[in-house]
């Protein structure tokens, strides 16, 4: 599924559903064919049942027919059983349909000899029945006039009491036979017999005996019928009935054979409709689910990947860093859009870092730029400051030259000479400007190989080395008796060290009591060493704290500063590695000057 | 070359049309302000000068003290507040706006010029000054205030 492109899983996973569907297609072909075929069988069956029924109804008809017959004596009747029994045969001759298995088979072979025995038997009762019609209705009329011709050519013979007995009982013997015929007592032949004996017996003449002999004749003929009429009426009352029962037998029993099998088929239907719709049920469920878990395989499979995508080539889009485009590893066309967006991606990772560089530059540039302009500006201020500091002492000079060249033009000599200190002065003032000028300008070009110091004997030797000043103004300093070791040029040590009590002997005087300055040292961590230059006078105000340590920047127009000092201080510690700070409240409670140096290893 | 500046006619002019007699200096340079002193000495005897070495209290004595100024010295560079803050402070108190006030400076820089007629400066001296050049100009600023003071 990973290699697949979006469009072959698009088709693989229809694909799917389609064969499912087809597989139902055929699952439903396949049961219609069997549906069919138990339909076939069940419909063969009821042929079959038909058949046999309708067997049943002309056997029933047949019977019908020969009973009427039997009854009537109608010879119409005897032709119509036997077209009768003729169809049936002919039926049982054509209808392979009832042959289906081989007990119908020997049913409808025992069928069709019960049907010939049946036949056969009726040949039988048409031949008797003949018999009796041709013995009632020739035979019998025959006698009859021969006897009524004796009977007539004897009425001469009147009175003769044998004669009449045996007319008399003639007479008896004929009714009681007639009478036999409609209603067969058996009584009335016995009797008839019994008398036709006592005939004979009486009879003398030849007359007599012919006349008795007639009606022997007369009673054997009545015997025939008799018999023939018992023996239709047997084969028709039993053997022929026997054998229609025992064809309806035959064709029940063949029914119920054919029967047998339909619980078989309508199991066999039901069962087949009941795993047709299983089936059915089961794959048409199968089919959605796997539609559904297709689909939603080949949609999550698209669409998680493309929005992925897109959210990150939307994050590209807005600028946004990103490290890795997903599915750039996938063998689709997500796999081929997620390239694209990651070749977008380095070209955009490219182009950012050539901006930052651009940047970077360009901040380099402003940097150096404003660099440059603060150092413009500083050299402008300082050479503006400078030129009127250098300018003050030329100025006072020239303006006092030409004061006392007035007063010498005045006459007033003394009063112009005494001016001359301040020209002198002056002088000095400007002397010493372009001295620590210089000075200024070679801190952190000479004198910058940094040793290790002992800090407390230098304190110690520039502190003597200025004693005279110290004495001159009633200041003591008070040196701490344990000064760290510090790495400093011992040159410049001095000259921050000389510059910062320089500046507490002008400014460090406190109001009342003793004018003291003390040098200690101060905890700075195992890298640093701190000394601070403590004084009592009146202090800076915090807003000046960064001024004082600028050019000419001297906070009082008192004394004789240059306003150089601290400048130097400041440009000294920062050339050694250390820094210089200002604690002071500027309210009488002195100044503490804190230089922080590198702590000598 | 600064012997003859006296001319007292004028002198007398301009202190007869006004009654002030004061005029201030600011100045921190002591040596500078005993040459102005000097200088106005020898050119106007009849002007009391008085000197301040700061700006504050300076104008704290121009906004309550009295008499006003005829007329105010102001040195640029001054410890604290500048001359031109100073400057500016005096302009725009209205009581003070039409004192002429004469910058004096080192400074000969364009930018400080222009800065100190940008506040009002009635005029610029650069250090060190002529005797001659002072004492025009100072005659000059008074005489200009003199006139046109009723209309300003």
């Amino acid at each position: 599924m990973i290699r697949m492109s979006i469009a072959q899983r698009i088709y693989l996973g229809f694909g799917v559903v389609v064969a499912i569907a087809i597989a139902l297609a055929a699952m439903g072909i396949g049961s219609a064919g069997q549906a069919r075929d138990n339909a076939r069988r069940f419909r063969e069956l009821n042929d079959r049942t038909f058949a046999i029924l309708e067997l049943g109804t002309e056997v029933a008809e047949l019977q019908r027919s020969v009973q009427l017959f039997a009854s009537t004596g109608h010879e119409s009747l005897a032709t119509d059983a036997k077209q009768r029994i003729t169809a049936l045969t002919a039926r049982f001759d054509t209808a392979e349909a009832i042959e289906a298995d081989a007990d119908s088979i020997n049913l409808v072979e025992r069928m069709r000899t019960s049907l010939k025995n049946y036949q056969g038997s009726l040949e039988t009762a048409v031949d008797e029945r003949r018999v009796r019609y041709e013995l009632v209705h020739t035979q019998i009329p025959k006698l009859d006039a021969r006897l009524e011709a004796i009977l007539k050519g004897q009425t001469s013979v009147t009175g003769d009491s044998r004669w009449a007995q045996i007319r008399t009982s003639s007479r008896l013997i004929r009714s009681n036979l007639y009478q036999y015929l409609y209603e067969p007592d058996y009584a009335l032949l016995t009797d008839s017999m019994e008398l036709t004996q006592r005939m004979d017996a009486l009879a003398e003449t030849d007359q007599e005996r012919a006349f008795v002999g007639l009606l022997e004749d007369y009673s054997r003929t009545f015997t025939r019928i008799v018999q023939a009429t018992r023996g239709y009426l047997y084969l028709v009352g039993v053997v022929m009935a026997g054998e229609a029962w025992e064809f309806t037998h035959l064709s029940e029993r063949l029914r119920s054979v054919a029967l047998a099998d339909v619980p078989e088929i309508v199991d066999g239907m039901e069962t087949l409709a009941d795993s047709v719709r299983r089936r059915t049920l089961v794959g048409a469920g199968l089919a959605l689910a796997a539609a559904l878990v297709l689909s939603w395989l080949v949609a999550r499979s698209i669409s998680g990947p493309l929005t992925e995508v897109s959210h990150t080539l939307d994050r590209l889009a807005k600028g946004e860093h990103v490290a890795q485009v997903p599915g750039v590893d996938r063998g689709d066309e997500v796999g081929v859009m997620a390239a694209a967006a990651d070749a977008f991606r380095r070209a955009n990772e490219r182009t950012e870092s050539l901006l930052d560089k651009s940047r970077e530059l360009g901040l380099e540039v402003q940097a150096s730029r404003r660099d440059l302009e603060r150092s413009n500006q500083e050299l402008e201020q300082f050479v503006y400051t400078v030129s009127h500091d250098l300018k003050t002492p030329l100025v006072t000079s020239l303006g006092f030259i030409g004061m006392m060249r007035e007063m010498a033009a005045a006459g007033q000599l003394e009063r112009a000479i005494s001016k001359l200190d301040v020209l002198e002065r002056s002088n000095r003032r400007m002397s010493r400007l372009i001295a620590e000028l210089l000075d200024l300008s070679r801190v952190g070009r000479l004198d910058t190989e940094r040793e290790d110091i002992d800090s407390g004997a230098a304190v110690g030797s520039v502190v003597e080395d200025l004693s005279s000043r110290l004495e001159g103004a009633g200041c003591r300093v008070i040196i701490d008796a344990e000064l760290p070791r510090v790495r400093m040029n011992p040159t410049r040590f001095r000259q921050v060290l000389e510059n910062l009590l320089t500046n507490a002997i002008k400014y460090g005087k406190p109001k009342e009591g003793p004018f003291e300055v003390r040098i200690v040292a101060r905890e700075a961590g195992p890298e640093r060493a701190t000394l601070c230059v403590i004084d009592r006078g009146q202090g800076i105000p915090p807003a000046h704290h960064e001024r004082v340590f600028g050019l000419f920047n001297r906070l009082t127009v008192e004394g004789e500063g240059t306003g150089l000092g601290l400048a130097i201080v400041q440009r000294v510690m920062e050339t050694s590695g250390g820094t210089v700070g200002l604690e002071s409240s500027g309210d009488g409670n002195g100044c503490t000057f804190v230089l922080e140096f590198e702590r000598s290893g | 070359m600064a012997t003859g500046v006296r001319s007292s006619s004028s002198l007398n002019e301009v202190a007869d049309r006004a009654p002030q007699r004061h005029v201030l200096l600011v100045e921190d340079n002591d040596e500078h302000a005993e040459l102005v002193e000097f200088m106005m000495e020898q050119t106007h005897p009849d002007l009391v000068l008085e000197r301040f070495g700061e700006a504050e209290p300076a104008l704290r004595r121009l906004k309550e003290g009295s008499p006003t100024p005829r007329l105010i010295l102001l040195d640029l560079k001054l410890p604290g507040i500048s001359g031109l803050d100073l400057l500016a402070a005096i302009k725009s108190e209205p009581s003070l706006r039409s004192t002429p006030a004469v910058m004096l400076t080192t400074s000969n820089s364009a930018r400080d010029r222009a800065c100190a007629f940008e506040n009002h400066a009635n005029a610029y001296l650069v250090k060190p000054m002529d005797f001659l050049e002072f004492k025009a100009r100072v005659e000059a600023t008074l005489r200009f205030w003199l006139d046109h003071a009723d209309g300003l």
